[in-house]
């Protein structure tokens, strides 16, 4: 079976350590980003099979980002997980209404990240 | 009846006689051979169980055999497979929990600047423990009051002049342990009660300053075990870092005034 790719994209250095070392143990092949435009511009160029993506980040955030990877015909069938501090209703519908399919909140539970991400690339 | 008549009765009365007893004769040939091959087929069959029944025992020594779950249990079966799944879980839950040590540890001693230093204390505060509201306070070597370094989601004028006051960061300064409110905040309170946690930061097991958490993320519902531990760790070590990171920027200072 070929490994699958994930994008990881966050402004957060510690986070994106963290999603790298829950990851690789689980044989995914990871490609990070440091902001919302830089996302958008890999999950174009490397095709990823999952995308988790910060809500909160610098210039272009993961709302707007993730709207522009759903609307885009080539990278439309992408599945996002927002990674988001906000369990609010308001925000996860936000969330969804950018194309998410799914969201985690912080503190980062790597037990429920790893699972959600093995439910989306099974 | 005449004589005549009497011998023609006599020679059908023995016709009848011997052709009954050579009709016996061979029902009891036919009976002898269907009983002979009653034998054989009752042998061939003994055969042939006994052939079956050495090939059972060859196919069962093949069979790894597990004796503590039989399969015809089928509730020992599903116990021991739930038991599996929640050593798993658990086994996953202390990776992530060691990974967000290991990420902390790594993290705050990547560095030698100081502002990047706070900054990734901060991260580490927002998103392994959960909370938007905090500062960062250190002890001023000039004259060992404490001074705001970085503050997340609270107004730094407010939050500046209050942790000197508290008693929760009085005994944290004069213990060196953390404090961990039972009942936590999700929303700043500026008042006297508002601390949902105090960290001392240490350098060598003396505190340099602390971690004021102010509140915690609504979804999060108090501090567990792992979180002790991950303060524990980030009082010292983000102590420390900052221990460093300071001495690195004096003597930075010291050699471009050399010069």
């Amino acid at each position: 079976m070929p490994t699958k790719k994930i994008l990881l994209v966050d402004d957060s250095s510690t986070v994106l350590m963290m999603e790298r070392m829950l990851l690789n143990k689980e044989g995914y092949l990871l490609v990070t980003a440091k902001n919302g435009q830089e996302g958008v511009d890999k999950a174009l160029s490397e095709h990823p099979d999952l995308i988790l993506m910060d809500v909160m980040m610098p210039g272009l955030g993961g709302f707007d980002a993730c709207k522009q990877i759903t609307t885009r015909l080539e990278t439309r069938d992408i599945p996002i997980i927002m990674v988001t501090t906000r369990s609010e209703a308001l925000n996860v519908q936000t969330g969804f209404q950018s194309g998410c399919r799914d969201y985690v909140t912080k503190p980062i539970d790597g037990t429920e990240l790893v699972a959600k991400v093995r439910n989306y690339l099974r | 009846m005449t004589e005549r008549d009497d011998k023609g009765t006599a020679a059908y009365v023995r016709s009848v006689t011997e052709g009954t007893r050579a009709y016996v004769r061979e029902v009891h040939e036919d009976l002898e051979r269907t009983r002979a091959e009653l034998l054989a087929v009752q042998a061939e069959r003994d055969k042939l169980a006994g052939q079956l029944e050495a090939v059972k025992q060859q196919l069962e020594a093949c069979i790894p055999r597990q004796p503590s779950v039989a399969p015809s249990n089928p509730a020992k079966l599903e116990a021991a497979k739930r038991l599996d799944e929640e050593r798993f879980l658990q086994l996953e839950r202390q990776n992530s929990h060691l990974a967000n040590l290991y990420v902390a540890s790594y993290q705050l001693h990547e560095t030698l600047t100081r502002a990047e230093v706070l900054a990734i204390a901060q991260e580490i505060i927002t998103n392994l423990i959960g909370s938007e509201e905090h500062a960062i306070f250190e002890v001023d070597p000039s004259d060992q009051k404490l001074k705001l370094c970085a503050a997340v989601g609270v107004d730094e004028a407010v939050c500046a002049a209050l942790p000197a006051d508290k008693p929760e960061v009085q005994r944290a300064l004069a213990s060196g342990d953390a404090y961990l409110s039972d009942k936590p905040t999700h929303q700043y309170d500026p008042g006297p009660h508002g601390i949902t946690a105090c960290v001392p930061l240490k350098v060598a097991g003396r505190p340099t300053g602390v971690i004021v958490v102010y509140s915690l993320l609504t979804q999060k519902a108090g501090f567990e075990d792992n979180d002790r531990e991950l303060f524990a760790l980030l009082g010292s070590h983000a102590g420390m870092a900052l221990y460093c990171t300071r001495l690195h920027e004096e003597r930075s200072r010291a050699e471009k005034s050399h010069l």
